[in-house]
C-alpha cells in the first residue's frame, strides 16, 4: 500500500507540473479582427452590449495598444503621467469573443475601442501623424483633486501632461469613461493643445497653467448667463472689477476651446445629447439640439465677466459661451449639406475639416492680440467659413443670424455677399479678428442695454457660484 | 452545457469514491471558506475574494485523496452599469500526510490539477448579458496543517499557489480552512 500511495503522489506532482508548464502561456492576445462584448452606442446614441470589433487592441491584458496606453489610479512623475503594470482580465465565449471580467477592463476596452475610431476620424479630416497624440496617454480611476477634495463625474484633458484622466462616476447615468461623445471631446482638446494652445508659445503656457486642463463637467448653471444690464454706468458695474485683456481672452479661448470640443463630441457619436447621458445638469445647458442663440458681443462678455470675478465661475460660463460656437457649427453642417440633413456625414466631415484648418488661423489671431487686445467673439467665424470648400447661401444666412446685427466684412467669408444697405466697411475696426478695447470704447456701444447670450428677453438674473464637485 | 456535464461526472466520481470506501480508505467530506488575493487593475493592487470551498474523496492513513469544489463573485460598475464575474474550479487534490507533530496535528503537502471556468454577466439599465467563459487547466499545490480528533472531525488549514493562463497574477496564491469529517 505504502508503495502505491507514493506512486500515485508522484503521479499527481507530475501532472500538476505538466498543467502548471502548460498554464503559463501569456494572456489572450488581441489580434485584429478580435471581437470584445462591451457596452456601446448604437446608432441613434443609445448605448447597449454589443459584439465590437477592435483591430489594434495588441495586448488587451495590460491595456495596451498602438493608439492608447492605459494606466489604472496613475500618479504624476517625473515622466509624466506613471503608474503601475495595468491589469486586464478577460473570458473567452465559446465563440471566440473576449468578454471583459471586471469593470476596469470593461472601462479600459472601451475607451481603446473609442480611441481607435477617433484615430479613424482623425484621419478622415485630415489631421494626419498625430504623433501628438498617439498613443494616447490614458488614466482610469484617476485620483484628481482641488481645494474641494477628490473630483468625481468628469473627464480632464491635461494640456501639460498631455493626458486624459477619467475620474470616478458617482452619479446614476452612464459612466464617463463608456460615453464615446465624452472621449471625442476630451480628444479634441489634445487637438486644440497642439495647433492652437502650444503654438501661442512661453507666453501662454507660463500665464495660465488652468488653462490646459478641460474638463467635460464644468457644470454650467442655468442661472449664469452672459449678461448685461443697465449699460457701462451702473451701480453694479462700478461694484465689479474691470476685466483684463488677459483674463478676457482667457475665457474666450477656453470657450472656443469647450465649445469645439462638444461639436466633435457630436461628430463622433452622433449624438447632440451626449453629455446628459452621463452628466444631466450639464448635458441639459449643453444640449446641441437646442437652438442656436446668437453670439454675444465682446461687451456683453466683458460686462458679465466683471460681475463673475470667481475664477470657477468665470470657467463654468466659457462652457456656455462654447454652445454657442457648437451649436452653430452643428446648424453650419445642417446649411452645407446638400440634402439639408444634420445626419448628411459628408458635410459633418467637411466642417470637421474646417475646422482643423482653421485652427491654426486662429491660434494665430490669439498669438498677436491676447496679451493686449479684447479679441472678438467673433474670431474663429472667418477662418471656419473660409476653409469650407464652398460655403452655401444658407451657411450665409446662418452666420447673418448668428452674428445679428455685428455684420463685417471681417465676419463674412468671401463667399457670402454682403445684404444689400450694408456698406463694406462696416465694423473694419474687426479686421484683423483682435480689437484694441480703445477702439470699441471710441466707437461706442452698438448694443441694447440689455442682453444675454439668448435671443429671448432675459430678465436680470443673480449669478450665483458653481456647485462643488466641477472642475 | 458542457460544464454542467462535468460537474454531474464530478459529483459522480465524488460520490463513487465515497462508496467505494474500503477498509484502507475512509469517505470524507469537508466544508469551508478560504481567501485568493487576485489582481484588480493594476498588478501591485491585490482583492482578495472569499471563496465557497466544498470536498468530497478518501482518507488513507498516509494522504487523502479528494475533489475539491470552489466558487466566488465579485461585481463592480459605476451609474447603472455592472459587471459581475463568477469563478467556479474543480481541483482534484492528493494531500501526503508528513509526520505528525503529535497525535493530532498532522502537517502535510499537496498537489492538485484540474479544470475552471467563469461567467461573466454585464449589465445596463434593464439589459444584461451573461457569458460563460471557456473551461481553462489549473494546477495547485499547498501545504498546510490538519488538526484531528478521534471522533473523525477535523480541521485543515493550508496556504497554496494555484496556477491557470487565465489568472491574474499567475500563479495565484490562496488559502483555505475547512472543516472536515471521515466516516
Ligand atoms: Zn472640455
Amino acid at each position: 500500500m505504502k508503495h502505491s500511495l507514493g506512486s500515485v503522489l508522484k503521479r499527481c506532482l507530475l501532472v500538476a507540473s505538466l498543467i502548471v508548464a502548460a498554464s503559463c502561456s501569456p494572456g489572450p492576445k488581441g489580434k485584429a479582427g478580435q471581437q470584445y462584448q462591451i457596452i456601446w452606442p448604437t446608432a441613434d446614441g443609445h448605448y447597449e452590449i454589443q459584439k465590437v470589433q477592435i483591430d489594434t487592441f495588441g495586448d488587451p491584458s495590460r491595456l495596451k495598444g498602438e493608439f492608447a496606453s492605459l494606466l489604472v489610479e496613475p500618479r504624476i512623475g517625473a515622466a509624466g503621467l506613471e503608474g503601475e503594470r495595468p491589469v486586464g482580465r478577460f473570458i473567452r465565449s465559446s465563440g471566440g469573443v473576449l468578454v471583459p471580467a471586471d469593470f476596469i477592463t470593461h472601462q479600459g476596452t472601451v475607451v481603446y475601442a473609442h480611441m481607435e475610431r477617433l484615430h479613424r476620424l482623425d484621419r478622415e479630416v485630415g489631421i494626419e501623424g498625430g504623433s501628438f497624440v498617439w498613443p494616447a496617454k490614458i488614466g482610469l480611476r484617476a485620483n484628481v483633486a482641488d481645494a474641494q477634495g477628490p473630483l468625481q463625474n468628469n473627464a480632464i484633458y491635461d494640456g501639460l501632461l498631455n493626458a486624459l484622466l477619467l475620474v470616478p462616476y458617482t452619479d446614476t447615468g452612464l459612466p464617463i469613461t463608456l460615453n464615446g461623445g465624452v472621449l471625442a471631446h476630451e480628444h479634441f482638446h489634445s487637438i486644440f493643445q497642439h495647433y492652437v494652445l502650444s503654438s501661442l508659445g512661453t507666453q501662454w503656457h507660463g500665464l495660465d497653467a488652468a488653462i490646459h486642463v478641460c474638463g467635460i463637467d464644468e457644470t454650467p448653471s442655468p442661472e449664469i448667463q452672459i449678461t448685461r444690464i443697465g449699460g457701462s454706468g451702473s451701480r453694479d458695474d462700478k461694484l465689479a472689477r474691470e476685466v483684463t485683456e488677459l483674463e478676457y481672452n482667457r475665457f474666450l479661448i477656453r470657450g472656443l476651446n469647450e465649445g469645439f470640443a462638444d461639436f466633435w463630441g457630436w461628430i463622433y457619436s452622433g449624438d447632440p445629447k451626449f453629455i446628459q447621458r452621463s452628466l444631466m445638469a450639464a448635458g441639459q445647458v449643453r444640449d446641441l439640439s437646442q437652438d442656436m442663440d446668437a453670439l454675444p458681443s465682446r461687451e456683453t462678455i466683458r460686462s458679465s465677466l466683471r460681475r463673475l470675478t470667481q475664477p470657477r465661475a468665470r470657467s463654468s460660463l466659457s462652457y456656455t459661451f462654447g454652445s454657442h460656437y457648437a451649436r452653430f457649427m452643428r446648424r453650419l453642417v445642417e446649411a452645407q449639406s446638400a440634402s439639408h440633413s444634420v445626419h448628411d456625414r459628408a458635410a459633418q466631415l467637411e466642417v470637421a475639416r474646417a475646422l482643423k484648418d482653421a485652427l491654426p488661423v486662429i491660434a494665430h489671431s490669439f498669438k498677436t492680440g491676447f496679451g493686449s487686445e479684447f479679441i472678438a467673439p467673433e474670431v474663429a467665424l472667418k477662418p471656419l467659413l473660409s476653409a469650407l470648400q464652398k460655403v452655401t447661401p444658407d451657411s450665409c444666412a446662418l452666420l447673418e443670424s448668428f452674428v445679428s446685427s455685428r455684420v463685417s466684412s471681417s465676419i463674412r467669408p468671401a463667399d457670402c455677399p454682403l445684404p444689400a444697405g450694408v456698406p463694406a466697411e462696416a465694423s473694419a475696426v474687426e479686421a484683423s479678428g483682435a480689437e484694441a478695447i480703445g477702439a470699441e470704447a471710441a466707437g461706442g456701444d452698438e448694443e441694447p442695454s440689455a442682453d444675454t447670450f439668448s435671443s429671448a428677453p432675459v430678465t436680470p438674473v443673480t449669478l450665483t457660484p458653481v456647485e462643488d464637485g466641477e472642475l | 452545457m458542457i460544464r454542467r456535464l462535468l460537474f454531474l461526472f464530478i459529483t459522480f466520481v465524488s460520490v463513487a469514491l465515497l462508496l467505494a470506501a474500503d477498509a484502507f480508505a475512509q469517505p470524507m467530506v469537508a466544508v469551508g471558506g478560504g481567501l485568493v488575493l487576485e489582481q484588480e487593475g493594476r498588478s501591485k493592487k491585490l482583492e482578495t475574494r472569499v471563496p465557497l470551498v466544498l470536498r468530497g474523496g478518501w482518507s488513507f492513513s498516509e494522504f487523502d485523496g479528494f475533489v475539491e469544489y470552489q466558487t466566488f463573485g465579485t461585481t463592480d460598475g459605476e451609474g447603472y452599469v455592472s459587471v459581475h464575474r463568477r469563478h467556479h474550479g474543480w481541483l482534484g487534490f492528493a494531500r501526503l500526510k508528513l509526520p505528525p507533530v503529535n497525535e493530532k496535528l498532522i502537517p502535510f503537502l499537496g498537489a492538485g490539477a484540474g479544470l475552471h471556468f467563469e461567467s461573466v454577466r454585464t449589465k445596463i439599465a434593464a439589459q444584461s448579458v451573461e457569458t460563460d467563459g471557456s473551461l481553462r487547466a489549473s494546477a495547485a499545490i499547498a501545504t498546510g496543517v490538519m488538526l484531528t480528533n478521534a471522533r473523525g472531525f477535523d480541521v485543515s488549514l493550508d496556504l497554496r499557489l494555484v496556477t491557470s493562463d487565465g489568472f491574474q497574477p499567475n500563479p495565484t496564491f490562496g488559502a483555505t480552512l475547512a472543516l472536515g469529517a471521515r466516516f
